[in-house]
């Protein structure tokens, strides 16, 4: 069989793979279950917060902590401004929108080709050394990736528990009877799209020390945050934690075990789940109605 | 026997028990009312029948046939059509489309010769259009045949709503709330119509709020409470019983005395 | 009758387009404008029953790989292997169709986009031998077709495709057309405005869903075997979740209403605006993102439908009234509507 080093490797590469998809799936899902809006280009905010980290820290040597927060800033705003220029208009017309965040998937990765080059640009770890566990040597900078992925879904678990979070839920659940309730619906889909999008680019952040930043690094996680997010039901964030978890853990074993036929493990498993539970594992089972 | 039999229905969502030991019967062609305070389960009844929902437990038997697990199409295959609280029509299209839309169900022809729009295809195609017309001028509509059923006043929205379900020849009629949203004069109208759907052979269940049309119109009614039968009986009847007041009791707008 | 004439001389133009335009190159552009028409209509065939599929790429690569293989493999003749490989995607597209077609939206969604991924993965990294791996397939043959009391006929020359894939179009418009005109058409209009109202007149919402899903995606498969044909070459990567994805932005460009006209238009937008934004290098995705925002925010019924709603408010007729009354002042023209 293997090793425990080779185990704990494995284990602690499919955490950090988790901790990604959970970040980026929860921001996601939250989009998805308020505002029902479907942004494909959500995995770009992650790209984009991963580049303006290494402007930030890499480029203008930025404290990291200051280079997390003007990054996540950044997306919670650019996030904002999609939201009320482009998406709000097209509100109720699924396929528009998810045509015009696709033009906005467009638009950033060329963008960041344009203005960065083509090149994969490499960022220098941000914690340094390793820490030896039962003979497997750990990266200090995944630990801290993992550390803080979840120190972020602790503080999004506490940030629904405020007002604002709990009009996030009325608004999710029940978009007229929250608007009865006195809430401003529109005001709610701006929160929630920011802090959808400032997530995925915190964790665009997270990993630009670790691995290289450029232009293409969401579509890569873009598929995996997605399945997370339908296999757990979206609007469910605990299910986001599980699900993101499986995958990553499968995605690394899998590697391990098969190379790279362990993406097409991951999607059978998804389709044979879908089959049997089509509204995710711990979803509402009520469906999103794609009217035109 | 009774030309639709319900037998001791449950329905439950989530913990929640909608319809509790459910039994009754439709007679081939009466009007039959089911009335009952707000939540009291009188949608979830018409989807469970309709099929849009298997029940817990329960049977449901149409002309002696059992139908309690079939697919909505199926059951409408079978002879049942019904109308939606919520309008569910084809807003974009015109009244006389929706309408026409109804008829799926009659085809004869074979598809292929469909496809090919050969000469008998098209001749079909003409004898519903015929029947889509007559339809619209039964129910009085017909001058509005041309216009998007979006831009319909609300009652003429319902009214729509029963003539698609009309045509689909059905033998038995749900109908929910359909006069929901309208005058007296518009639901003096909507009786008047549904006496005559009946007098054209289909038997009719219909779900309504409006005390003065229900009392009115059917022939029996049967009261829900809670998802369970409280009463059942002749207009009069329901009227003096005194678990149905009770029910309703301290309920704005709802007077049972409708002389 | 206006009707006719139009499409008599739309016809005339396509049909002898070639001989206007010399230049191989952009024949080509409209050989391949021709096939995302196909795929862009399959896309709007599913979309109308509410089905909005992410992975018509994938299909579009079953069929030419199935043609592919049939042919450099197996040794099929053209016809032969053209014929299988529509069958083949349709009798894919059921299997897979019976299991994601029914939970229908975003699960449907999704597993589309998946399917896309675990094809371009698979074709990529299994079965080298057979399918090619990353390199893909390559020396496809040239079409080779058979007339009775001349011989057989090889296409080459880009004029030949070029008239091979006016018949397919012809033909997908065709049949498209006659379905969206019969009962399955109008069964279809319902299922896509509201399902729930479909289901309680009778319509059996699931199977026609398969079918919309089947038949859109045979036409696929046919266009698929015609581009591998064409180009002779194939990697796994050309058949991309993205290109799935273009396709709704060409519906867009085109209007999602119109469900022949438009994937026409809008293909063939799509496939000239890059040629002409060629020139900005770099920046030229960037403005057609923007384009595409452009058309999304302000243009909703695409191309086909801003015309035809100029058309139907006269606005034609306006301009017409004024321009002849510039130049032929004094004269009343009467003309009926």
């Amino acid at each position: 069989m293997m090793d425990v080093s080779m185990f704990l490797q494995l284990l602690i590469n499919g955490l950090v793979l988790a901790s990604i998809y959970i970040l980026v799936a929860s921001g996601f899902s939250l989009v998805l279950g308020v505002t029902r809006i479907l942004n494909f280009a959500h995995a770009e905010f992650y790209m984009l917060g991963a580049f303006t980290f290494f402007a930030m820290s890499g480029l203008l040597k930025l404290n990291w902590i200051l280079g997390l927060i003007v990054s996540a800033i950044a997306m919670a705003a650019l996030g904002g401004i999609c939201y009320w220029f482009i998406f709000k208009p097209l509100y109720g017309s699924f396929i528009r929108t998810l045509a015009a965040s696709m033009g906005i998937g467009l638009i950033s990765v060329q963008g960041t080709i344009v203005a960065f080059g083509e090149k994969d640009r490499i960022m220098f770890p941000i914690f340094s050394g390793s820490i030896n566990i039962a003979g497997a040597t750990v990266s200090a900078e995944k630990l801290t990736l993992c550390a803080f992925a979840l120190l972020i879904m602790l503080g999004l678990g506490l940030i629904l528990k405020t007002k604002v979070g709990k009009a996030m839920y009325a608004v999710a659940e029940d978009q007229e009877a929250a608007a009865l309730q006195g809430i401003n619906v529109k005001r709610i889909f701006l929160v929630a799209m920011s802090l959808g999008c400032a997530m995925a680019g915190v964790a665009g952040s997270l990993v630009a020390p670790m691995f290289s930043v450029n232009s293409h690094m969401g579509g890569a996680v873009f598929i995996m945050a997605i399945l997370t997010t339908i296999l757990s039901g979206h609007g469910s964030m605990k299910g986001a934690i599980i699900i993101g978890s499986i995958i990553g853990l499968i995605e690394s074993f899998g590697y391990y075990f098969m190379g790279s036929s362990n993406l097409v493990l991951i999607f059978f498993i998804a389709l044979v789940i879908i089959y049997f539970k089509p509204f995710g594992l711990f979803g509402r089972a009520h469906q999103i109605i794609t009217e035109r | 026997m009774g030309l639709l039999e319900v037998k001791d229905l449950y329905k439950n969502f989530g913990g929640l028990s909608a319809l509790t030991h459910l039994n009754f019967d439709v007679f081939d062609g009466e009007i039959l009312g089911f009335i009952g305070p707000n939540g009291a389960g009188k949608t979830t009844l018409f989807n469970v029948v309709t099929g849009f929902f298997p029940p817990d437990k329960g049977t449901i038997t149409f002309e002696g046939n059992n139908i309690t697990n079939l697919k909505p199409h199926q059951v409408a295959q079978r002879g049942i059509g019904r109308t939606f609280q919520l309008s569910t029509l084809c807003m974009r299209s015109t009244v006389f489309d929706n309408v026409f839309s109804g008829f799926h169900l009659n085809y004869r022809v074979n598809i292929l010769r469909a496809f090919f729009h050969l000469p008998s295809a098209r001749k079909e195609e003409e004898v519903m259009r015929e029947k889509a017309m007559k339809i619209l001028e039964f129910l009085g509509i017909a001058s509005l045949k041309d216009e998007l059923a979006r831009n319909l006043p609300h009652g003429h929205q319902r009214m729509l709503g029963v003539c698609i379900a009309l045509a689909t020849n059905p033998k038995l009629l749900l109908l929910d709330e359909p006069m929901t949203g309208m005058n007296p004069e518009e639901t003096e109208v909507m009786v008047g119509l549904v006496r005559k759907i009946r007098d054209n052979g289909v038997t009719i269940v219909i779900v309504e709020h409006d005390m003065k049309a229900v009392m009115k119109l059917c022939n029996r009614i049967v009261v829900l409470s809670f998802g369970e039968k409280i009463a059942e009986g002749v207009p009069k009847e329901i009227k003096e019983n005194k678990q149905v007041i009770e029910a309703y009791l301290g309920r704005e707008g709802i007077s049972l005395d409708v002389a | 009758m206006k009707k006719l004439i139009c499409l008599l001389v739309v016809g005339l133009l396509l049909i002898g387009l070639p001989m206007m335009i010399k230049s191989p190159y952009y024949i080509h552009i409209f050989i391949i404008s021709g096939i995302y028409s196909i795929l862009t209509m399959g896309f709007l065939m599913q979309l109308r029953v509410g089905l909005i599929s992410l992975g018509v790429a994938a299909f579009w690569g079953i069929g030419a790989y199935t043609s592919a293989i049939l042919t450099t493999r197996l040794g099929f003749p053209f016809w032969l292997s053209f014929s299988s490989s529509g069958i083949i995607t349709a009798v894919m597209a059921f299997g897979i169709g019976f299991i994601i077609v029914r939970p229908a939206g975003i699960s449907f969604l999704i597993m589309t986009l998946a399917l896309n991924f675990i094809f371009v993965h698979v074709m990529g990294t299994t079965y080298v031998e057979l399918f090619g791996g990353w390199g893909g397939i390559t020396g496809i043959p040239h079409p080779t077709l058979f007339i009775p009391f001349f011989g057989s006929l090889e296409l080459v020359s880009k004029n030949s495709y070029y008239y091979m894939m006016l018949f397919l179009l012809l033909l997908t418009i065709f049949v498209f057309y006659n379905i969206y005109h019969s009962r399955a058409g109008r069964a279809f209009d319902t299922i896509g405005e509201t399902p729930t109202l479909s289901a309680s007149i009778g319509i059996n919402v699931f199977r026609y869903r398969l079918v919309a899903f089947v038949i859109a995606n045979f036409f696929s498969g046919l266009a698929g075997s015609f581009y591998a044909h064409y180009q002779c070459f194939l990697v796994p990567e050309a058949f991309d979740f993205w290109k799935s994805i273009y396709l709704q932005i060409y519906s867009i460009l085109g209007g999602v209403s119109y469900l022949i006209l438009g994937p026409i238009v809008g293909s063939a937008i799509a496939t000239i605006v890059p040629e002409i934004l060629r020139f900005t290098g770099l920046l030229e995705p960037i403005f057609y993102g923007i384009l595409i925002l452009i058309f999304v925010l302000f243009l909703p019924a695409g191309i086909v439908g801003s015309l035809h709603s100029l058309h139907h408010t006269g606005a034609y007729a306006q301009m017409g009234k004024r321009i002849r009354a510039l130049l032929l002042p004094g004269m009343e023209i009467h003309r009926d509507k």
